[in-house]
């Protein structure tokens, strides 16, 4: 009986869950949120998320033919999602496809693609189209959907449901504790309640408590690094908000403890 | 504790705890060296015929085992194998070794010569010889009684069909080592096997032996696990040997019956019928398949010893060892090669490595030789159980990256000295994306 088995080193057991299926399980959980909003904003969403898709994946395809490297749809799908949820809908076509080419191609290829980016893609682009319109002095508002104030009566709460709903399958899809978000979420509401009387936008506490802080390619990987970037988040937004309009004071925060993530990895 | 759950996939092989003998094979072949440190000199010539339990190599040093033979016949070859081919007449001469004798009179350097001579090793995959590790004295007799691996179940078989010879064992070792203490440890997943030996502890009053369960978390039941955990919790000095090496104690010691046989967990979902065996040592691998009816369906992946830590054999032909408690035959979508992604920096790996290091630092900086920086990040620490590979969601080959740190030098050390973390990830998209197959350099014919 002559024959020849695979060989390698050890373990030769692998946990079922690929890298595939846990970033389609994280677009999976945006869907509370993302169908809600599509049936009540309709055409303007729709066409915002068309349109920030196509130039997310066209720019992903021509770093992808430039630096030689395999194809990464899902992340940048998300980005693309997660971008069109945070700018306001009355966005240009034009502005939109240039910030997700910016995200995508400048600040997520060509600092090295997957994990290797300093700053989350949807908060440079974000970053991108903000700095823009400040520039030109063209109207520029935060997202109708997360601030969720233009919503009537009956829609407020779907949201609501929506995005508590999305934020627990963040979670699970992507196997984090409640650990990061609970830092998070106390010290960012904690002096912003209790020391400067705001109201934080509920869309925005969502998506940043849930989707940003625990973003792993932009987080600290070890559990005591994690802690200092939760907090340091949320005591920047927080303080932050004194002297930045909300998504501003967010983008921040987090944005600032994203470029720490090196050295927290490295120190603590 | 830091570790992973691991499903245990041991029930096929415990369904029965009668442990089969099979006749012996016709040839045996026996390494001249299992390893560093344990070689041994011939002390036989080819054609002559030798008797199951004989001495056919002689230690080549005072840390090294004598090789007793394992079957009756006669040497076919010496080097690098002793093999040895028995005929017909050899298959009804089996020694019986069942003249039992007094050895409480015995001094522990003749103790100590009898482990020598009847080659015994401690039935763990680092295989140091018993007498080496009994020469110290201790104040803790530590009996890894755990399995932490899954299939295998060994050991557990062989404590429940033989607790009283493994308790003469232990008292045997306890001697030796001049202990004052006992501590057997197990998992709780074998409750049975806890059970049992307490009953056993009561009824012989030993009120200096305790049995400590430990919960069943990979790899807390690995020698060197237990190792780090007596060591933190207490500043008594011990010694650690699995429970079936306490077997092998009693049978060289009272039975006279030298390491030619153990007992091995013929498993994983391609054996037809998946059971424990007494199998002699040297015995192919080939034999041991048929020991479990042969194959269901052809396996991916045939390993010797446990699934996280065993050895992947390319073919059938190589023979047991006394550290393989386990033969496993892997099916395709149990063991086939999986697409490796870049690290996305989840951190699942630095949740599960249970001695604390930093497994995808560690690997970032070895795909680009940084050895300096793979050791910062704890390289040196790592104790190679895998679980870091084992919960990447990228499949990323850990445990080879971690061990290519050791094995490989630095291309300059200018280059070294001047990187940061920071250039690490921003260089980081010139790791190499391996494809499906990576490590895997023989696969199966269709």
């Amino acid at each position: 009986m002559k024959r020849n088995f695979s060989v390698s080193l050890g373990p030769h057991l692998r946990l079922a869950p690929s890298l595939n299926k846990i970033q389609a399980a994280e677009m999976i959980s945006l869907l509370p949120v993302l169908i809600p909003a599509v049936i009540f904003f309709r055409l303007p969403l729709l066409s915002l998320l068309t349109v920030s898709f196509i130039a997310s994946l066209a720019a992903h395809l021509l770093a992808a033919s430039l630096f030689q490297k395999p194809l990464q749809v899902m992340p940048v799908f998300q980005a693309a999602l997660l971008f069109s949820l945070m700018i306001p809908l009355q966005t240009p076509w034009w502005a939109a496809a240039a910030a997700c080419f910016f995200m995508i191609f400048l600040a997520r290829e060509c600092l090295g693609g997957t994990a290797s980016f300093l700053i989350h893609p949807a908060l440079a682009g974000w970053a991108f189209l903000a700095l823009y319109f400040s520039e030109n002095s063209q109207p520029w508002s935060a997202s109708v959907l997360l601030f969720g104030l233009a919503l009537k009566d009956i829609w407020w709460p779907v949201m609501a449901g929506g995005f508590i709903l999305s934020a627990a399958a963040f979670m699970y899809s992507r196997r984090r504790d409640w650990e990061m978000p609970l830092i998070y979420l106390s010290l960012l509401l904690g002096p912003s309640w209790i020391l400067f009387k705001e109201v934080v936008p509920l869309g925005w506490l969502m998506l940043a408590g849930f989707c940003f802080v625990t973003d792993p390619e932009t987080t600290p990987m070890a559990k005591t690094g994690k802690r200092f970037f939760a907090a340091g988040a949320g005591i920047i937004s927080a303080l932050a908000s004194q002297f930045l309009l909300w998504p501003a004071a967010f983008v921040f925060g987090i944005a600032a403890m994203n470029l720490l993530t090196p050295w927290l990895d490295r120190k603590i | 504790m830091k570790g992973i759950c691991l499903e245990g996939k041991k029930e096929a092989t415990l369904l029965v705890w009668t442990l089969r003998r099979f006749d012996p094979p016709k040839t045996v072949r026996l390494p001249l060296s299992w390893g560093e440190g344990l070689q041994a000199k011939p002390a036989v010539e080819i054609g002559q015929h030798v008797q199951a339990g004989e001495v056919i190599a002689q230690p080549a040093h005072a840390n090294a085992v004598a090789i007793c033979a394992t079957i009756s016949g006669n040497i076919t070859a010496i080097d690098p194998f002793l093999e040895i081919q028995s005929q017909a007449a050899d298959e009804k001469n089996i020694p019986a070794w069942n003249q039992k004798r007094e050895w409480e009179n015995f001094s522990k350097v003749q103790l100590l010569n009898i482990f020598q001579q009847s080659g015994l090793v401690d039935l763990e995959s680092e295989m140091v010889p018993v007498h080496v590790k009994a020469a110290r004295p201790v104040s803790t007799l530590v009996l890894n009684a755990c399995e932490p691996e899954p299939y295998q179940t060994c050991d557990h078989a062989l404590l429940m069909s033989h607790p009283l010879e493994i308790l003469k064992g232990i008292e045997i070792l306890f001697r030796v080592l001049d202990a004052s203490k006992i501590k057997i440890i197990t998992q709780d997943n074998k409750w049975e096997v806890a059970e049992t030996l307490k009953s056993k502890i009561f009824l012989l009053k030993w009120p200096h032996a305790e049995v400590e369960i430990i919960p069943s978390i990979y790899p807390h039941g690995k020698e060197v696990m237990l190792r780090r955990r007596l060591s933190k919790i207490s500043q008594e000095t011990f010694e650690i040997f699995n429970i079936a090496t306490a077997f092998t104690v009693y049978e060289a010691v009272v039975c006279q019956k030298p390491l030619i046989e153990r007992v091995v967990t013929i498993g994983g979902e391609c054996i037809i019928e998946p059971k424990n065996a007494w199998v002699r040592l040297g015995t192919d691998l080939e034999s041991m398949v048929k020991m479990g009816r042969s194959f269901l369906r052809p396996p991916r992946k045939l390993i010797l010893g446990g699934p996280m830590q065993g050895i992947a054999q390319k073919n059938l032909d190589f023979p047991l060892i006394p550290g393989a408690g386990a033969l496993i035959a892997l099916p395709e979508e149990l063991a086939k090669p999986e697409t490796v992604n870049p690290c996305i920096r989840c951190g699942a790996c630095v949740d599960a490595c249970p001695v604390d290091i930093h497994p995808a630092m560690i690997t970032m900086a070895a795909d680009q030789d940084l050895f300096s920086i793979a050791r910062d990040f704890g390289a040196g620490s790592c104790i190679e159980c895998g679980n870091c590979s084992y919960v990447c969601p990228s499949k990323r080959p850990m445990v080879e990256l971690i061990r290519y740190t050791f094995t490989s030098k630095p291309k300059s050390d200018n280059h070294k000295n001047s990187v940061t973390v920071t250039s690490l990830i921003s260089d980081s998209h010139r790791l190499p994306v391996r494809q499906a197959g990576h490590g895997d350099s023989h696969s199966m014919p269709q």
